[in-house]
């Protein structure tokens, strides 16, 4: 028998504890929680190391290049997953670095792409959907007048990394620090719906 | 000028490491050159606001910052100094080739050419120094970027 419910992982990244940002995580699982078995992922709350370490480093180009049990957790929960949702705050033009940490770290050989023989890179994702949730500490034209990195990453990156053309969705709110409640409640509803329609 | 010198890579036998080493070696000659490793990190002496010059050798990873280097520009962007800062140099590997990273964004060159001299609000000299395509290099090419990178830093 077909199962018709998919696999979502949510990696959540909003740093700044006391804020509003922090009820993007409860309106992404709520949105997905409609067709999707919900699995949730807080690197802040998990204690994710950002940085890659000299170890991981140098086993990336080898057989193994998984070596920290929190990092071989998190490819077992990519490769389980149908849809993958970013959830994270955009400052200075980027992912914060904690969420930068999570793909360095997670999407290596072997997961989002592996090498043939003439070290070309061959994408290797099985995802059908991926998508960004953020807030922005700047003006959309500021952003444009820069780069928009996470967008870059996760819509173009990680994109081509996926072998079956994703579906893809991007949630964000520009000024996030100045926002007014109403823009506030209004983005996380925004959220919340459209998430539920995949 | 003052230079400070930010480098990030985890292992010493790394490209990067060689061509760091190359980068001091070559700035050294003219300048007042301090280096911070961000994987060793340690408090940096010279204060922002002496510093005239910042050069950056680093992999890219995921067509941006590896992620100890966007934690050292969260705090630069959140620092008041760097009022003097002239020029932003960035010396860094890709994995891939050019037209790859054309294609997925280059957000680790629009941020360090053009969001830094945007983040200090005056119009700083901004030098991109890349080597792509390293996963399938060979020593002589390798040891061509070298040159290249001591030749530009000569002329900094």
């Amino acid at each position: 028998m077909a199962d018709s419910t998919k696999a979502a992982l949510v990696i959540s990244a909003y740093d700044r504890s006391d804020t509003w940002e922090q009820s993007l995580e409860q309106s992404i699982l709520a949105g997905l929680s409609i067709g999707h078995e919900v699995e949730l992922v807080n690197l802040l709350d998990l204690g994710w190391v950002t940085e890659m370490s000299p170890a991981e480093r140098r086993a990336y180009h080898t057989e193994n290049p998984a070596i920290d049990p929190m990092v071989i957790d998190q490819i077992s929960k990519v490769k389980a997953a149908d849809t993958l949702v970013l959830g994270f705050p955009t400052r200075n033009w980027l992912p914060i670095p904690i969420m930068k940490g999570w793909f360095d770290r997670v999407m290596i050989p072997g997961v989002a792409f592996t090498f043939d023989e003439n070290r070309k890179l061959q994408p290797n994702l099985d995802l059908e959907t991926i998508g960004g949730v953020t807030t922005y500490d700047m003006s959309r034209v500021e952003v444009r007048r820069i780069i928009d990195g996470g967008r870059r990453i996760i819509l173009r990156s990680l994109r081509a990394n996926i072998p079956k053309r994703p579906r893809r969705v991007w949630l964000s709110l520009y000024n996030a620090q100045q926002s007014k409640p109403e823009q506030r409640s209004a983005f996380l509803s925004r959220v919340e719906t459209q998430l539920a329609t995949l | 000028m003052n230079i400070l010198v930010i480098s990030c890579h985890p292992l010493p036998e790394s490209f990067c490491w060689h061509v760091r080493s190359v980068a001091l070696d070559e700035l050294g000659k003219r300048h007042q050159v301090e280096h911070i490793d961000l994987y060793q990190p340690i408090p940096q002496r010279t204060p922002p606001e002496q510093v005239d010059a910042l050069v950056f050798v680093y992999p890219t990873w995921w067509a941006g910052l590896p992620a100890a280097l966007g934690k050292w520009l969260e705090e630069f962007c959140a620092s008041v100094g760097y009022q003097n800062l002239k020029k932003v140099v960035a010396i860094t590997t890709h994995g891939s080739p050019r037209w790859v990273n054309w294609l997925i964004g280059r957000a680790g060159q629009k941020v360090l050419m053009k969001g830094i001299p945007r983040r200090v609000g005056r119009r700083c000299r901004s030098r991109w120094i890349a080597f792509y395509n390293i996963d399938r290099s060979t020593p002589e090419e390798r040891q061509k970027f070298s040159q290249r990178v001591r030749e530009k830093l000569a002329k900094l």
